[in-house]
């Protein structure tokens, strides 16, 4: 277990721990009532009370080492523990989104460590097909190509991060398949953003600090679609050209703006890649 | 045959490598002004929700705040005790420093705070520094400045060209630059508008363009309003008051003289200035479109980045921009985590530009920082 996410030992509750529990669940789900709640353990241990009198709130100790939270009846939440010795009794935060929650969002570290930790766990099934796609044994390795390619665009990255150039046949295999999935995301987010151009409402601008010197340039959802568009299609364009042209394209008219819109949905390099849609 | 034993060089650089930041603040940005808009900021979080605008504040106390080991010096003489061990000298507006030591990257980051024009070209032209300027735009005519102890003055001439080599702009703009008439009516400077009676300014197909990009357009004539028709600069005439100009929404926009070689600021501009520092970053509005062209091609100053990349890092910004922008900068310049001494700085820079834009996207901003 990821000592990260250690949240209390199950025996120092109540106890010293119990602030720790509290900090917890204030954190993740706003409850204003739980500095003066009372906690107290059921005889067999197995549960966990925590109320005010009127509300109250329930962890208990599961099969296959589960602590179930419950907010009320509708409301649960898992967490994991480990009997690490008789005295000890560690209880682990799971999921996802009660990670978040516990993080300050000035918690870079922390939130760099959680988005790690889902992309590992979300690519883990991925790198163990990858590993099989060029097995020895030819069924075995057909059968994972096949998962590849009906998987898509999740495995890309496991994908190209075990790339080996070992054995020519196989480098080129994996790369093809790594820019065809790339094909692939293409078109769909160039699909979007066709839709997205139809889109004439106005964004709202940030809000600027007092006697701010420039202004924003107003923009509106099409607008911005046709900056992503360029940032899509336009390979040609260096960063800086890029920046200069969108700069012109956002200083102009809403009128012409549209008319730009126009040209580019007419232009061959989009309608070869609409085809593809 | 002896086999010659392989030996494991450990890190052998132990040492901290200092880096010098000149931060120069411009007129109206100030700690001081920071923190009167603070003010405003915090009485109004409708507007302005804490979550999105906790990091607008003085840059330093900013950086105090987030590093539990970051120093802030006042003594302007133990400063100058700090920068001259490092042979960097003769700065006439020091404010602060801040001083941290990352452990991580063996570097010990001085960022010392100056105010003055002269401080401004001195840290252009000082060797091996990063330089920050965090200010006005001016419109694309520079960077601005003023020595004001407490708030900046509203009106004057150190909104434009200045009195001295202390205050006013530091020109690195195009040569016409296009203003609103209003600046001129709000701070009340002398300004340099082209009268009708002149040839209009070229309108250039290829670099080096001599108009802002943003006044490349077809060009009308603007009658002045009443109230800036005695701020023109008196070397300029022009019998009917009218001058080059376009309308931009309900605003006229009026094209001045401005530049950044040979101006009428010199040798306080860009052309007269040796660029020395290791990092150059402009951190005032729109500075991308402003001046990116003008520091980086060639047909200008040409101030182009080696391949691969080992000096010459220069970082604009894409949309106006408030403090926020180099608050983020500098925090994760001091963040980087990886070793950087006695290393190039370009992995450090563009780690600090990504995640700068990264936490500006997350606050609402705009994808900001470009190099």
């Amino acid at each position: 277990m990821d000592e990260d996410y250690l949240l209390f030992d199950w025996n120092n509750i109540p106890g010293e721990d119990s602030s720790k529990l509290i900090d917890h669940l204030q954190k993740c789900f706003k409850i204003d009532w739980l500095e003066q709640a009372e906690i107290e353990k059921s005889e067999d241990c197995q549960k966990i009370t925590l109320t005010d009198g009127k509300k109250t709130i329930t962890l208990k100790l599961e099969a296959q080492n589960k602590v179930v939270l419950e907010l009320g009846k509708e409301e649960q939440y898992e967490y994991d523990f480990v009997k690490d010795d008789a005295k000890t009794l560690n209880v682990y935060n799971k999921e996802v989104l009660l990670k978040l929650k516990e993080l300050d969002s000035k918690d870079d570290e922390g939130l760099e460590k959680l988005a790690i930790n889902i992309v590992e766990m979300s690519m883990a099934d991925s790198r163990t097909i990858i590993n099989s796609i060029h097995s020895d044994d030819e069924d075995e390795s057909s059968k994972s190509k096949a998962v590849l390619q009906s998987t898509g665009e999740i495995m890309l990255i496991p994908l190209l991060q075990s790339l080996c150039p070992d054995v020519p046949e196989d480098y080129v295999w994996d790369m093809v398949t790594i820019v065809d999935m790339q094909i692939e995301n293409r078109v769909r987010i160039a699909n979007a953003l066709e839709v997205m151009l139809e889109d004439k409402r106005d964004l709202k601008m940030p809000v600027q600090v007092p006697d701010a010197e420039e202004t924003h340039i107003p923009r509106r959802v099409c607008d911005e679609a046709f900056r992503m568009l360029r940032q899509l299609l336009a390979f040609e364009e260096g960063e800086m050209d890029q920046f200069f042209n969108i700069d012109a394209f956002l200083n102009l008219s809403d009128e012409e703006k549209d008319a730009e819109i126009d040209r580019i949905r007419t232009s061959k390099k989009w309608i070869s890649l609409t085809e593809q849609f | 045959m002896v086999e010659r034993k392989r030996i494991d060089v450990p890190d052998l650089v132990l040492e901290y490598e200092t880096r010098i930041i000149l931060l120069a603040q411009g007129i109206e940005g100030h700690d001081e002004d920071i923190a009167e808009k603070r003010d405003i900021i915090d009485k109004n979080p409708e507007l302005y929700p804490a979550k999105r605008w906790s990091s607008y504040a003085p840059h330093l106390e900013f950086l105090s705040e987030q590093f539990d080991d970051f120093e802030i010096v006042e003594d302007v003489s133990k400063i100058n005790e700090i920068l001259s061990k490092h042979k960097v000298n003769g700065f006439n507006s020091i404010r602060k420093a801040g001083i941290y030591k990352s452990e991580k990257q063996k570097v010990k980051f001085v960022i010392v705070s100056v105010v003055s024009k002269r401080d401004y070209k001195k840290a252009l032209e000082t060797e091996g520094i990063h330089v920050i300027y965090a200010g006005h735009s001016r419109y694309g005519r520079g960077a601005c400045f003023d020595t004001y102890k407490g708030l900046h003055k509203k009106e004057g001439e150190q909104w434009g060209t200045g009195t001295g080599d202390d205050n006013g702009l530091y020109r690195l703009g195009y040569q016409y630059v296009p203003i609103s008439a209003g600046d001129v009516e709000k701070h009340k400077y002398f300004f340099y508008p082209i009268p009708v009676e002149e040839d209009a300014p070229p309108r250039d197909g290829k670099h080096p363009f001599s108009r802002h990009p943003h006044a490349r357009g077809p060009l009308g004539k603007i009658r002045l309003p009443l109230e800036i028709q005695h701020l023109v600069h008196p070397s300029i005439e022009s019998s009917s008051d009218t001058y080059y100009g376009f309308k931009k929404g309900p605003e006229d926009h009026i094209l001045v003289k401005a530049g950044w070689d040979g101006t009428v600021n010199k040798p306080n501009d860009l052309g007269a200035t040796d660029l020395k520092c290791l990092v150059f970053c402009h951190f005032g509005c729109s500075s991308a479109v402003h001046y990116w062209d003008i520091v980086r091609r060639k047909e200008y100053k040409g101030w182009e980045r080696p391949k691969p990349p080992t000096e010459k890092y220069a970082y604009f910004t894409k949309v106006p921009t408030d403090k926020r922008v180099t608050n983020w900068w500098l925090y994760y310049i001091l963040s980087y985590d990886k070793k950087n001494n006695g290393e190039p700085w370009w992995d450090s820079l563009q780690w600090a530009k990504k995640k700068a834009n990264q936490k500006l996207h997350r606050i609402g901003e705009a994808y900001n920082i470009i190099y």
